[in-house]
């Protein structure tokens, strides 16, 4: 099973968001995934926003992971969106999210699918990782992060 | 806080969640309740050594599958869930996690690991023990003494 840093391409990492609504925050996340990864952008956007809506994604400690399992995805991709000012995702701790982690999953991979949401849950608890996440200044130096603590 | 029911399902390691999760969903579509969902890691169920942090780094993240299992299965019946997942003593987490989120309803497996007499003894909320004919509601458990009062699935 790929780890989170192979399924995250660096052209997928944004370092400062330009949306700041939570809707216009998934919407330029769901962007930066490629046709390679995306079939049907429209339906993509309509599966998270659905879970979103039935409960928020924001886990708390300023982090959120908006995610869906869909026919409108062709494989199992991440996106990374950073936030200085945070984004309201209605998060249990009522928190701003600085760090927005798209999890994207096509329909008929669900171990996958779990699997990937619960190493991002599991490494985005982590106070040190959260840190160096809002530190990193290049894509790549993001994704290093990760490497490092997979 | 507002009017809406909230349903706290424990999720453990090694306890089956089938029943209680059904259980919990049809509650919850029946109360319209949210529900949260929580596993709890006992960090003495790792071995001391160098092995530790591996061990607690697996517990986590098995914890956190069992969890977005759970996440699954509700959103495919638009039940509003929230996951949680916490370290420290077991039992001692699970109350104070229902006092802080006013839980209205425990529900858990009656294969339950936890010490079930001394929860229902501590808990300020109903529980019920999904799979048992032993459930009991919060208030003085002793008036309840050999009466199944609730339910047997």
């Amino acid at each position: 099973m790929s780890r989170i840093h192979e399924l995250l391409p660096a052209e997928a990492v944004v370092l400062q968001l330009e949306s700041t609504e939570k809707v216009a925050v998934i919407r330029e996340l769901t962007r930066l995934l490629g046709t390679d990864v995306v079939a049907d952008e429209k339906a993509l956007l309509e599966a998270i926003l659905r879970r979103e809506n039935l409960e928020s994604t924001g886990i708390g400690m300023g982090v959120a992971l908006p995610h869906a399992r869909t026919l409108a995805v062709r494989r199992t991709a991440l996106a990374f969106g950073r936030s200085d000012k945070g984004v309201d995702f209605n998060s249990l701790d009522s928190k701003p999210c600085h760090l927005v982690f798209l999890i994207v999953a096509p329909e008929d991979r669900k171990t996958e699918y779990i699997m990937t949401l619960a190493r991002v849950s599991k490494l985005l608890r982590r106070q040190d990782v959260r840190s160096e996440l809002g530190r990193a200044d290049t894509p790549e130096a993001l994704l290093e992060v990760l490497r490092s603590h997979e | 806080m507002n009017d809406t029911r909230r349903l706290m399902l424990l999720v453990e390691d090694r306890v089956p969640v089938g029943r209680s999760l059904e259980r919990t969903l049809t509650l919850a579509r029946e109360l319209a309740a949210r529900v949260i969902a929580v596993s709890i890691i006992n960090e003495d169920q790792a071995p001391a050594g160098p092995g530790r942090d591996q061990h607690m780094s697996e517990l986590e993240e098995a914890a956190w599958a069992r969890l977005y299992e759970v996440e699954e299965e509700a959103f495919s019946r638009d039940v509003k869930v929230s996951l949680l997942l916490e370290q420290g003593e077991p039992l001692g987490r699970l109350l104070d996690l229902a006092e802080s989120y006013e839980v209205d309803t425990l529900l858990l497996d009656a294969a339950s690991r936890l010490p079930i007499a001394e929860l229902i003894g501590r808990i300020d909320c109903e529980v019920e023990l999904v799979g048992s004919t032993r459930p009991r509601p919060k208030s003085d458990p002793a008036q309840n003494e050999g009466r199944d009062s609730m339910e047997e699935e």
